[in-house]
C-alpha cells in the first residue's frame, strides 16, 4: 500500500509537453489540446479513496478461503437450485463515496484502482483462482436488479475470460434469486472490491429499495466489500432507513475550496498552453477561475480547454480572460445556474425595456488593475458622455443580467 | 474459462473434488460444469477415476496437481492396479492419467453387487472434515470394496444413495449435500477390524513401478510350511485354501468372500484382483510390508512359476494379424465410403462399429493393430462432410437418371440428408463437385428451381 508523496506521486498523471508544440499549425495544436483532459493531480480526496479503497479490498480477500466461506457457497448453491438459503459471511464493508458531479470522484476512483490492480489479476495457486482486484459497474438507469446482476457477470467475464454471462443469458432458470447466488459465488471467488458508480439512481427509480436490498444481500452472500459512488442526493435515499444508512457510511465530499490545491491545479494545467503567445498565470486569473468553476474541478479543465480552443480558432492565439469568458459564456452556458445559484434569473418580461443589472465581478483588491478607483472611472465616463458599463468592462470584469 | 478451482483434501476422489468445483464455482446447472470439464456431452463424470477432460481443464489442474500424483493419491488406480504386471501398471498409469479410455481394457474392473453399488461415508470421518475444512467430501479409503467399517474410527461405514457406478450419471453429488449427522455404531469385531487395517495399508502403500514381482509368488511365499502347499512345493490345496478362507470371513462377517475359482487364478497368476489378494494373504498372515514390497529373490519367483503349470495361452501374434486384416479391411472401409456395399449404392461414413461388426473384431483389439489403425484413419470424416458427398451422389445420380426437374424431396429421399443440416454441409461441397453442380445443389437447398 502505497502512502504519502509514493502515493501522490503514483497517482499523477502529467502527460508529456514540448513548447514547440506551439509553432506547429492548428490542427495538431487543435489536437494536442485534448491533452490537457488526461492530467491529473492528486487532492487530499484522492488519496482518501485510495486507502479507502485499498484497506476494503485487503479486507474482502481476508474473508475468502476462510471455513465460512466454503459454507456460504453452499448456501449460493442452495440459492441457484431455488431452495431456501442464509447469508453466513455477512460484513460491514459497504460504504459509500457521495460528492457533487464533476468534482473528480470517478477520476479518483479510476486512479485508485489503476494503481491497485495495475492491469493484473491477483492469482493465487491453491485454490487456484484469478481475483479481479476491483470491478467497476454502473447502476442501471432503471435500477433494475436484474440488469445490475447481470452486468457484474458480464464484466467479470471481460476480465477473467469466464463464461457466465452466456450461461445466464441461456439458461432458463436465471431468475433473480439463482443469478444472486451466482453473482454472490463469482464475487467470493473472483471479486476483491465491487464499485457501483451512479448510486442516485436509485433515488427516482421505484426500484430503488430492491437493487439496495439486493447489494446488501449480495454482501451479506459474498462477504466482499462493495463501494457506491453517487452524488449527493443519494444520501437523502439512504438516510431513510437504518439498515441502509448504516451500509452507507463513507466518504462525502463537497465542492474543491480555494485553497493551496486549487492553486497548483491551476498552475500546472496552465502550463499545458497550446496557443502561439504564451500567457501567464496571474492571481485574478486564478479568482475568475475559481469563480467560474463553483469548485468543481471539471469545470476548471473545460475552461482552460474551450479557451485556447476558441483562441486559437478564432486567431487570438492568446489564453487571457477574454477568452475564458467567452468560454464560459459560449460554451458552459447550461452550467451557469449550477455554479452561480446566488443569481436568480427570471424569465424576461415582454416589456420593451429592461433593466439591466450589473454584477461586477470586482478584483481582491477593490481597485482596477491600472489603479483606478470605480468613482472616477464613472466621473471620466460623465465627462465624456459615455457609456459607464463599457468603461468599467475595459478594466474590471462585469457580467450584465437581465432582470 | 476455469478461473477458480478448489484444493483437493487428502484422500479425497477427484470425483468428489469436481463435485465441490459444481458447488464452488457457481455455475446454474451441472451440464455447464461438464461442459466446463470434459470433451464431449457425452462424458459423464467417472467416479473412481479422473475422466476425459478437455484440454484446458486438463491444464488448469496439472498446475495444480500433476495429472500422475492425482490418480495415484485421489483415484481408485492402487486398488485396481496393485498386483498387475508392471508393464501393464505403467501402461494403465499412463492412460487413466492423460487419456480417455475404458478402464475396462486397463485391468479387471468386476461389477458392483448389494451395497458395493453406492458410495460410502463414515459419520466421524464427516464430522471431522466439516470441523477442518467446513465441508466434507468423498473420501477414497470408504469407496474400498468388501470393507464396510472405517479403518480410522471402527465405525460402521453408511450407504448412500448416490450410485458409486459411473454410466448415464450426468450429475454431480457433493458429500456435503449428500451427508447426514447420523449415529455412528462402532464395530465390535476385532477381525474385521483388523481386515480393515491390512486392506487401508495396502491400498495406502506407495505403488512399486520398480520392482515386477508375481503376485502369485508372493503369496506362493505366503503358503510355504502351510497345510495349503505340499512339502515339495508342487502341490497346492487350493480347494481347502478357498473353503478356510470361506469359513473364516464368514465368521468375520465379510460380504463377498473369494471363491475356490477366484483363489486358483490368483494363485496361477492369471488374475490380480485386490480384493482377493488381500483375503489371501491376510488369511495367511502375510504383512502388509511383505506383500506390498516383497524382497523375493529371482531364484524363489522362478520356484513358484516351475511349481505350477502355466497354460500356454498360445498370445496373439498381433502383427501376423495386422497383415492379414489390412487387405481386408481396406476393401471393407472402401465399399463403405463409395457405396459398392451399399444396395442403393449410396455411399456411407465409416464409421468404426460398421468395421467391426462386419470384420467381427472387437474395438479395443484395434489398438494393437497399427496398419488396420491407419486404414481406419484415412477414411475418417466428419458428419457434414458425409453429407454432402450423400448430396452430390444424390443428385449425380438423379440427373444421369432423369430428364425432368430435380427436387429437393428427391435428394432428401435418396441421400437421407435433412434440410436443417445443409447449413453445415454447404462448405464441404465443392470438394467433391464442380461449381456448377454445387450451385444447382443450393438452390435446391434454398428452394430456388
Amino acid at each position: 500500500m502505497l502512502l504519502g508523496k509514493e502515493l501522490i506521486s503514483a497517482l499523477t498523471i502529467l502527460p508529456d509537453y514540448d513548447e514547440r508544440i506551439r509553432e506547429e499549425n492548428e490542427s495538431v495544436r487543435l489536437l494536442a489540446l485534448s491533452e490537457i483532459y488526461k492530467v491529473y493531480l492528486p487532492s487530499q480526496m484522492s488519496l482518501e479513496i485510495y486507502s479507502k479503497l485499498y484497506l476494503s479490498l485487503v479486507r474482502s480477500l481476508q474473508k475468502k478461503n476462510t471455513a465460512l466461506a466454503i459454507r456460504q457457497r453452499y448456501e449460493n448453491n442452495k440459492a441457484i437450485q431455488q431452495q431456501s438459503y442464509c447469508g453466513i459471511l455477512g460484513g460491514n464493508d459497504s460504504y459509500t463515496i457521495i460528492g457533487s458531479s464533476g468534482i473528480g470522484k470517478s477520476s479518483a476512483i479510476s486512479r485508485a484502482v489503476d494503481l491497485i490492480c495495475n492491469n493484473r489479476l491477483i492469482e493465487t495457486e491453491k485454490p487456484y483462482s484469478r481475483i479481479i482486484p476491483c470491478l467497476l459497474v454502473q447502476c442501471p438507469f432503471d435500477c433494475s436488479v436484474k440488469g445490475l446482476l447481470l452486468e457484474i457477470l458480464r464484466k467479470a467475464d471481460e476480465l477473467l475470460g469466464t463464461t457466465y454471462y452466456q450461461y445466464a443469458i441461456k439458461s432458463r432458470i436465471s431468475t433473480v434469486d439463482t443469478l444472486i447466488g451466482t453473482v454472490s459465488t463469482v464475487a467470493l471467488n473472483n471479486i476483491g472490491l465491487l464499485i457501483v458508480d451512479e448510486i442516485q439512481n436509485v433515488v427516482n427509480s421505484r426500484n430503488g429499495k430492491s437493487l439496495v436490498g439486493m447489494l446488501t444481500q449480495l454482501i451479506n452472500n459474498s462477504g466482499i466489500s462493495i463501494c457506491m459512488v453517487g452524488t449527493p442526493e443519494s444520501s437523502f435515499f439512504f438516510e431513510q432507513a437504518m439498515q441502509l444508512a448504516r451500509r452507507s457510511v463513507g466518504l462525502q465530499y463537497d465542492k474543491l475550496g480555494y485553497d493551496q490545491y486549487f492553486h497548483d491545479f491551476c498552475s500546472i494545467l496552465f502550463k499545458y498552453q497550446y496557443t502561439k503567445k504564451e500567457a501567464e498565470l496571474t492571481p485574478s486569473i486564478i479568482d475568475w477561475l475559481y469563480e467560474h468553476c463553483g469548485g468543481v474541478i471539471s469545470v476548471v479543465v473545460s475552461l482552460i480547454h474551450d479557451a485556447q480552443e476558441i483562441a486559437i480558432l478564432n486567431g487570438t492565439e492568446e489564453l487571457n480572460i477574454a477568452m475564458l469568458n467567452e468560454a464560459y459564456e459560449n460554451r458552459l452556458s447550461m452550467m451557469h445556474r449550477y455554479i452561480e445559484p446566488s443569481i436568480k434569473r427570471k424569465p424576461q418580461s415582454n416589456s420593451l425595456q429592461s433593466k439591466l443589472k450589473l454584477v461586477a465581478s470586482l478584483p481582491k483588491q477593490n481597485d482596477t488593475a491600472e489603479g483606478k478607483s470605480i468613482c472616477e472611472l464613472v466621473a471620466v465616463a460623465k465627462d465624456n458622455n459615455e457609456d459607464v458599463v463599457e468603461i468599467l468592462k475595459e478594466h474590471i470584469t462585469v457580467i450584465e443580467v437581465a432582470v | 474459462m476455469i478461473r477458480y478451482f478448489p484444493q483437493i483434501y487428502p484422500d479425497e476422489l477427484v470425483y468428489s473434488w469436481f463435485c465441490r468445483f459444481y458447488v464452488h464455482s457457481g455455475y446454474f446447472t451441472h451440464k455447464m460444469v461438464l461442459q466446463e470439464l470434459y470433451c464431449n456431452r457425452s462424458d459423464n463424470p467417472s467416479k473412481e477415476f479422473i475422466g476425459n477432460l478437455n484440454p484446458e481443464a486438463r491444464e488448469v489442474i496439472s498446475k495444480m496437481y500433476p495429472l500422475d500424483v492425482l490418480t495415484l493419491n485421489h483415484t481408485m488406480y492402487p486398488r485396481y492396479a496393485r498386483f498387475i504386471p508392471l508393464e501393464q501398471k505403467k501402461k494403465a498409469l499412463y492412460h487413466v492419467s492423460h487419456e480417455s479410455c475404458d478402464v475396462h481394457h486397463l485391468f479387471c474392473v468386476l461389477p458392483r453387487t448389494g451395497e458395493e453399488q453406492y458410495l460410502q461415508y463414515c459419520p466421524l470421518c464427516a464430522e471431522e472434515d466439516r470441523e477442518k475444512f467446513g465441508e466434507t467430501y468423498w473420501h477414497r479409503l470408504h469407496q474400498l470394496r468388501n470393507i464396510c467399517i472405517c479403518p480410522v474410527h471402527k465405525c460402521k461405514l453408511e450407504v448412500t444413495q448416490v450410485s458409486a457406478k459411473s454410466e448415464k450419471d450426468y450429475v454431480f453429488y457433493p458429500a456435503e449435500q449428500i451427508v447426514q449427522q447420523k449415529t455412528t455404531i462402532f464395530e465390535n469385531n476385532e477381525f474385521l477390524m483388523d481386515y480393515a487395517c491390512f486392506v487401508k495399508g495396502v491400498f495406502e502403500s506407495s505403488v512399486d513401478f520398480e520392482h515386477d514381482t508375481p503376485i502369485s509368488a508372493i503369496l506362493y511365499s505366503g503358503m510355504i510350511g502351510t497345510k495349503y502347499l505340499s512339502r515339495s512345493g508342487n502341490r497346492r490345496n487350493t480347494k481347502r485354501l478357498a473353503e478356510d478362507m470361506k469359513a473364516f470371513y464368514q465368521k468375520m462377517g465379510l460380504n463377498n468372500i473369494a471363491s475356490v475359482h477366484q483363489v486358483q487364478r490368483v494363485l496361477l497368476g492369471s488374475r490380480y484382483e485386490f480384493s482377493v489378494v488381500c483375503q489371501i494373504a491376510f488369511f495367511l498372515g502375510i504383512t502388509v510390508d511383505e506383500l506390498v514390497f516383497p524382497s523375493l529373490s529371482k531364484k524363489q519367483i522362478h520356484l513358484e512359476e516351475s511349481s505350477r503349470y502355466t497354460k500356454d495361452n498360445n498370445p496373439i501374434d498381433w502383427t501376423a494379424m495386422d497383415n492379414k486384416i489390412v487387405p481386408l479391411m481396406e476393401s471393407t472401409a472402401k465399399a463403405i465410403y463409395d457405396g459398392t456395399a451399399n444396395k442403393s449404392g449410396r455411399p456411407e461414413r465409416v464409421s468404426e462399429r460398421s468395421i467391426y461388426r462386419i470384420l467381427n473384431l472387437k474395438a479395443h483389439q484395434i489398438e494393437k493393430l497399427p496398419k488396420c489403425k491407419a486404414v481406419l484413419e484415412r477414411y475418417q470424416e466428419s458428419y457434414p462432410e458425409s453429407w454432402a458427398r450423400k448430396l452430390v451422389w444424390a443428385y449425380d445420380k438423379l440427373t444421369q437418371e432423369r430428364t425432368n426437374d430435380i427436387h429437393w424431396s428427391d435428394i432428401r429421399a435418396l441421400a437421407g440428408v435433412k434440410k436443417n443440416r445443409c447449413e453445415k454441409v454447404i462448405q464441404y461441397l465443392p470438394i467433391y463437385a464442380d461449381m456448377l453442380t454445387v450451385e444447382r445443389i443450393k438452390q435446391l437447398i434454398e428452394g430456388r428451381q
